[in-house]
């Protein structure tokens, strides 16, 4: 049977499990059942000089698109013990026409013994900066369009999603307080992202790594009233069989730093990979890169990004964004991949938010792109 | 002339200073008799969910936009909207939920007295003595705001 016939199966299952009176209920026992989307109008008006250097093509075009719905289940087991667990299906998903698809992001049990010591066991988001654990939290997010390594819809012809850990599987957390300061701490195993099935382990299923290596990373941060700064780390293992390199050990480092003052509020972050080929690796990488002028003879990337924004009533905002995304594998992202957006929003009711962005993005090679982007959406919570 | 501006500012401060105090109440059971800013702050952010005893904090808001509730929020130095944010976050992730809005203080003195754990605020004059209260907020004109300890 189809996989996503099967997945469709045990949503409505799960939805009709829930008798309707709980959504709203109080005593432990209840399931929550809750979720949001955003849907948008884009215009775009782009035009490019890729690879074919001397044809430039022109994307312009304009069109609606159903993001993203999260359907998000909660419920309180015990006095300790809560489960979580969250479905996102994206761009306008359909099985019927093959559009977009659905995942499986969160399905955990947490163990709550204080503020300063949480164990989550399970599927999961890791702890890294700060966008990462709610870069699909529409309702939280001014913008549309996110930051590029958190745009899923990038994701489609960028390989952005390898810039940040993307699943956990246990995760020890807290926050310790230090005076009027808060001491957080997270430290977090899991698969790597995308790991290397071994082909002659017969028995392994799909979506097992089958590999030694795991990723292993943490976060350790300071909270200040509304300031909130940290470092991050993880280390694991990167396929890169498109390559013909299989795998090469990774190493991300972040920053972050998000702070509000009066009505105004600040976020930031960077994040910098470094890897630590072998030196077959680094031989057989320099070799494809004289030979394909797609490649670069580095796998090193790089990218930072810094909002402001400005609440001018409970119900009005506006704010802008800059992040820069730099990878040295990828050609026409060697000289960066800039992005430059700004628009607003406006809550008629707290569940609903308005949205409206314009980015414009450029890289800065040779082989270039230029576009400009109009996005009008609405984020809602249901 | 001065007299009338004096007989006129006096008239305007006069319902500011004589209103607005704000109680902070509790379950009877709750190992703590007086509480202040700071842990009122983490324990309305969800930051802190338990009693020093390990029971559940359970706390309690009040629903829509009021006095009350600007006069409670504004002492732990936040505006209702930047808790909305904080919960938001927190209830999007899986990590916790918002505190139960209760439409009047009478519901929330009624929940307070009848949840084990439970926290609230309702305006000083209307506490009973089924709940106890774990501070008293002054607010005083034009925008300064006291904690009273009861200890």
């Amino acid at each position: 049977m189809n996989v996503r016939v099967l997945t469709f199966a045990f949503l409505t299952a799960l939805l009709l499990a829930v008798p309707g009176r709980q959504a709203k209920g109080q005593v432990l026992e209840d399931l929550r059942v809750f979720g949001y989307f955003q849907s948008y109008f884009s215009h775009v008006d782009g035009n490019t000089i890729l690879l074919t250097r001397n044809i430039p093509a022109t994307d312009r075009r304009n069109t609606f698109n159903q993001q993203q719905l999260n359907l998000l289940f909660a419920k309180d087991l015990a006095d300790s013990f809560s489960a979580f667990a969250n479905v996102e299906l994206t761009n306008s998903f359909s099985s019927k026409d093959g559009w977009g698809s659905v995942k499986l992001e969160e399905a955990w049990v947490r163990y709550n013994h204080s503020s300063a010591l949480n164990v989550k066991a399970g599927l999961q988001i890791p702890t890294f900066n700060n966008l990462n654990e709610i870069k699909n939290r529409t309702p939280l997010l001014p913008y549309i369009f996110r930051p590029s390594v958190y745009e899923a819809a990038y994701d489609e012809f960028l390989p952005t999603r390898v810039f940040v850990p993307n699943q956990a599987y246990v995760q020890v957390y807290g926050g310790i307080p230090l005076g009027g300061t808060r001491l957080d701490y997270s430290v977090y195993v899991g698969n790597q992202d995308a790991f290397i099935t071994d082909t002659t382990w017969v028995s392994a299923v799909t979506g097992v790594d089958t590999t030694k290596a795991l990723m292993v990373g943490g976060r350790l941060g300071l909270r200040h009233r509304s300031l909130k700064l940290g470092v991050s780390g993880t280390t694991d293992n990167d396929n890169l069989d498109f390559l013909g390199l299989g795998a090469v050990r990774r190493f991300r480092l972040g920053a972050d730093l998000s702070f509000t003052f009066e009505r105004f509020f600040f976020e930031g972050e960077f994040i910098a990979i470094r890897y630590n080929p072998t030196d077959l690796q680094q031989g057989s990488l320099s070799l494809i890169a004289q030979n394909t002028p797609l490649i670069g003879n580095d796998l090193d990337k790089f990218f930072y990004y810094a909002l402001l924004g400005y609440n001018i009533t409970d119900k009005w905002f506006v704010y802008a964004y800059r992040d820069y995304m730099d990878d040295q594998v990828i050609r026409v992202l060697r000289g960066g991949f800039d992005v430059l957006a700004g628009g607003g929003g406006y809550k008629p009711v707290d569940p609903v938010v308005i949205k409206i962005q314009g980015t414009y993005t450029e890289t800065n090679k040779k082989d270039h792109y230029k576009g400009t982007f109009l996005l009008i959406g609405v984020s809602v919570l249901f | 002339m001065k007299k009338w501006l004096l007989f006129l500012l006096l008239l305007l401060a006069g319902p500011t200073a004589a209103g607005a105090q704000v109680a902070v109440v509790a379950h009877k059971a709750v190992p703590t008799d007086d509480i202040d800013v700071r842990r009122l702050l983490d324990i309305y952010s969800l930051e802190e969910t338990r009693w020093q005893d390990g029971t559940r904090i359970v706390p309690f808001d009040l629903k829509g936009k009021n006095g009350l509730k600007e006069q409670f929020y504004g002492f732990i130095g936040r505006r209702p909207e930047d808790m909305k944010r904080i919960w938001l976050r927190l209830i999007l992730s899986g990590e916790g939920r918002s505190p139960t809005l209760l439409k009047s203080s009478e519901a929330v003195l009624e929940q307070v007295a009848e949840t084990p754990g439970a926290i609230g605020y309702v305006p000083v004059t209307a506490v009973t003595d089924e709940v106890k209260v774990i501070a008293t907020i002054q607010v005083s004109p034009p925008h300064k705001t006291e904690v009273h300890r009861q200890s």
